[in-house]
């Protein structure tokens, strides 16, 4: 994960070629082919005469970078939702938690293309979308988490000294429900990777020419034949990143949940 | 081995290709399978107006007159259809049509002069709508119908049960063309107005093929008339459209034997089926009829800026869409394709002449200097709105706007790329100020230049909606030359005009003008007979299949 990290954070430095720059003359062949691997494309080209390396390092920044935003944006409107919710409980819970019900009864993928079909094509778009629907299952284990510690002695404490909702809820309440936080929020960059994946294949996502590895698998897929490298580069790039943020998010879990340990 | 495996061992063909069996005389029976991306829109003859539903209509229904069956590239021979004869008076002006004896609609009515005054006629309802009118609107009193002044054509009757007559306004040297087109179909008055919103989807033609089955969405069956009027009836027994199948997934079901025919392959598919030793000997390639470019909107902006328009047209490179496209495409300046009265090539014009088309070439520091001339562009900085071009969502169109896109970037002007489904594309460019620039192309109706010039770039041709002049260019000098070559008479006057128009559309750049393609086909080897045609793209009606249960053919194997 560190790698793939690296690799975001350095991958327009580390990118021998412009990404978006078509290299008709050299980068195709005499009959309009890519070119494959060689010295001057680690990796060969794509349809347009594109580097792919360079594509696949710039796209591991859009990748993690709607990884990482969407999930943070789901994750704080679920955190949020899920304290209140179940410090409250009453309508508000209702409500809340209804709104999750309507929300999680429509697939997930299906309601992201709806959406982002309805706006103009951007990664402005793909970030508010994926973030805006997918804060449903931490607002329910927020919940869940904080109605079991609502009824522990130090809130009742708290609530004794007189503190605040506020303080109770972000002071006290907050730090004892990280732990599955942070486990949903490593599994949601993965999930969130894989859905903008999803969309960018769709052509609903980041628009031409910035390199995405979803929008790599679409534009490089009619290749298969005569170029695998197209699909199999950055569907491998795909698999590991999601495969790294799973792995993570496992062992997150054994380390912040005592009950699975050991 | 056991029996089963045996059999499945016999009839199996890893190849996908289904061979023939050596039949060299035409044979009856078998099903032939096509694919589109999209579904048949309809097979109303006055309504559809696309490739799809056009290469349906043309199994259901016929027209007074066809385009003889060696009809190949632009040498387009006309020949009677339903009508055995006509003649055309010394002015032009009255066109009289003998009706064939003896032919008969799908629902057995004989067909009687009264069914073609219906069915033109009705192109004209105003409520229909029907695009056809603009090709059939030299009838005289066809405007006052559209008008919804009267209920009948004054230039249109029928003097017996087989003669038809037609007064025009003013001499049109493409009537006979209008009449060949889907548009000029005869129809049952009786089963139109009885099926009444379902005629679309249930037509009854005089074609030699009749619907069986439509599952929206899904796909069409077409079955053999019996009693077609041409003598015999089609070889083929059935014709199978499906719909929802992408070029790249017609291109695998052929090679699984499930498709007898593709005609659409994108860039990687051809380059395999060209090497490939199987497929390679069954690829079919033909110059097409056809213009492709980039259509600018002269109404929104930045395109209703001209030193803009003629920027960007100039910065396009011609030849690396070329390139793209494995070399299939030829870069050209002319809107009107080769063979077609007005086309011009660069090297056969005058400098002088040259001067209007020097935006149509890739011409960078031409391109620059323009844009720089634009009230959009300030300091080599583009300052204008932001520019989204409309693409489809398909290989071949992704990208060639990706390569508009950088060849724009290079002249200092963004771009973002919009994708979309063809029907959103269609219903889009066709509306007034809602695309700014996209993928448009234009393939021939009929072989002549006002079938590419003035249904594309006259100012009648814009609408509210599906409006076939999308760029919504308007000149009064182009609609004056178009007006005058669609009367004129004489073929080098014509031309002429046609030619000066042209080079007015190419210089105030409405589109930028790219590349002429080519056909491609792609049969299974037991296919017989089946050829990529100018007009009707897929041309089955003579097409055979060379199977081993099929029946001879009437003696002597004549049809």
């Amino acid at each position: 994960m560190a790698s793939v990290a690296l690799v975001a954070l350095l991958g327009p430095f580390l990118a021998p070629w412009d990404p978006a720059v078509q290299d008709i003359a050299t980068g195709l062949d005499a009959s309009g082919a890519p070119v494959g691997p060689g010295a001057a494309h680690l990796l060969g080209t794509d349809a347009l005469g594109r580097d792919v390396l360079s594509r696949l390092l710039v796209g591991a920044r859009i990748s993690l970078l709607v990884g990482f935003a969407a999930t943070g944006i789901s994750m704080g409107i679920g955190l949020v939702i899920g304290l209140v919710s179940g410090y409250f409980r009453g309508i508000i819970d209702t409500v809340a938690m209804r709104s999750v019900d309507v929300l999680m009864s429509f697939p997930f993928l299906l309601l992201c293309i709806a959406l982002v079909a309805v706006r103009e094509p951007g990664l402005d778009n793909v970030l508010l979308v994926l973030g805006l629907l997918g804060w449903t299952t931490m607002a329910r284990v927020v919940r869940g988490k904080v109605l079991a510690e609502r009824e522990q002695e130090y809130v009742q404490a708290a609530r004794a000294l007189g503190l605040g909702h506020g303080r109770i809820l972000f002071r006290h309440i907050l730090p004892n429900v990280v732990g599955p936080v942070m486990v949903l929020s490593t599994l949601g960059v993965a999930s969130t990777i894989l859905a903008e994946s999803v969309l960018s294949y769709l052509g609903l996502g980041v628009p031409p020419p910035t390199p995405s590895w979803g929008a790599m698998i679409s534009e490089g897929q009619a290749w298969y034949r005569l170029a695998p490298g197209l699909v199999a580069a950055p569907g491998l790039c795909i698999l590991v990143t999601v495969l790294g943020f799973n792995l993570l998010g496992e062992g997150l879990r054994d380390v912040l949940d005592p009950r699975d340990a050991g | 081995m056991s029996p089963l495996l045996l059999l499945l061992a016999c009839t199996a063909n890893p190849d996908g290709l289904t061979p023939g069996a050596g039949n060299t005389a035409p044979v009856y029976g078998g099903t032939f399978v096509y694919a589109d991306e999209d579904d048949i829109r309809t097979l109303d003859p006055a309504i559809g107006y696309d490739e799809v539903s056009w290469t349906a209509m043309h199994l259901v229904f016929d027209q007074l007159i066809a385009y003889a069956p060696d009809t190949d590239g632009t040498e387009v021979r006309m020949v009677g259809g339903l009508a055995e004869s006509w003649d055309v008076s010394e002015d032009g002006l009255v066109w009289t049509f003998r009706l064939r004896p003896g032919v008969t609609f799908h629902n057995g009515r004989e067909l009687v002069a009264d069914d073609v005054v219906y069915s033109w006629t009705r192109l004209f309802d105003p409520e229909l709508a029907s695009p056809g009118a603009d090709f059939f609107g030299g009838i005289s009193g066809s405007q006052a119908m559209l008008d919804g002044e009267t209920d009948h054509l004054a230039g249109l009757v029928a003097l017996d049960t087989r003669t038809v007559q037609v007064t025009l306004d003013a001499p049109d040297a493409t009537f006979a063309n209008a009449v060949a087109m889907v548009f000029g179909s005869v129809v049952p008055r009786e089963e139109v107005e009885a099926r009444g919103e379902q005629w679309a989807f249930s037509p009854v033609g005089t074609g030699p093929f009749e619907l069986s089955e439509w599952q929206l969405g899904e796909k069409t069956v077409f079955v053999a008339d019996e009693d077609h009027w041409e003598p015999g009836r089609p070889y083929l027994d059935e014709i199978v459209h499906l719909a929802g199948y992408p070029r790249t997934v017609q291109f695998l079901k052929l090679e699984a034997g499930e498709l007898s025919q593709i005609n659409r392959m994108s860039s990687p598919d051809y380059l395999w089926a060209r090497q490939d030793e199987r497929w390679g000997p069954l690829l079919q390639e033909v110059p097409s009829i056809d213009t492709y470019g980039e259509m600018m909107n002269t109404e929104l902006p930045p395109f209703d800026d001209l030193a803009f328009r003629q920027g960007v047209a100039a910065s396009i490179d011609r030849e690396k869409l070329k390139k793209l496209r494995n070399g299939r495409y030829r870069p050209t300046i002319s809107w009107v394709p080769p063979g077609l009265a007005a086309h011009v090539e660069w090297d056969e014009l005058s400098a002088d002449e040259q001067h209007a088309y020097r935006y149509q070439r890739h011409d960078p520091a031409l391109a620059k200097q323009r844009l720089s001339e634009s009230r959009y562009m300030q300091d080599g900085r583009y300052v204008g709105p932001p520019i989204v071009y409309w693409a489809l969502s398909d290989e071949a169109s992704l990208t060639t706007a990706q390569s508009v896109q950088q060849d724009l970037s290079l002249a200092g002007v963004p771009m973002t790329v919009k994708t979309t489904t063809f029907p959103a594309y269609l219903a889009a460019v066709g509306q007034p100020k809602t695309v700014q620039i996209a993928y448009t192309a234009w393939v021939m109706d009929y072989p002549d230049p006002r079938n590419f010039l003035e249904v594309i770039f006259s100012c009648d041709m814009r609408a509210e909606q599906n409006s076939q002049n999308t760029s919504f260019y308007c000149d009064d000098e182009t609609e004056r030359l178009l007006d005058a070559a669609a009367v004129e008479v004489d073929p080098d006057v014509r031309a002429d005009l046609y030619e000066r128009a042209q080079a007015r559309i190419a210089e105030a750049a409405p589109v930028a003008i790219e590349y002429h393609s080519t056909s491609l086909s792609l049969v299974q080897p037991r296919v017989k007979g089946f050829r990529v045609h100018p007009i009707w793209t897929r041309d089955m009606r003579e097409a055979w299949l060379d199977v081993p249960e099929g029946r001879p053919t009437r003696a002597g194997g004549a049809r």
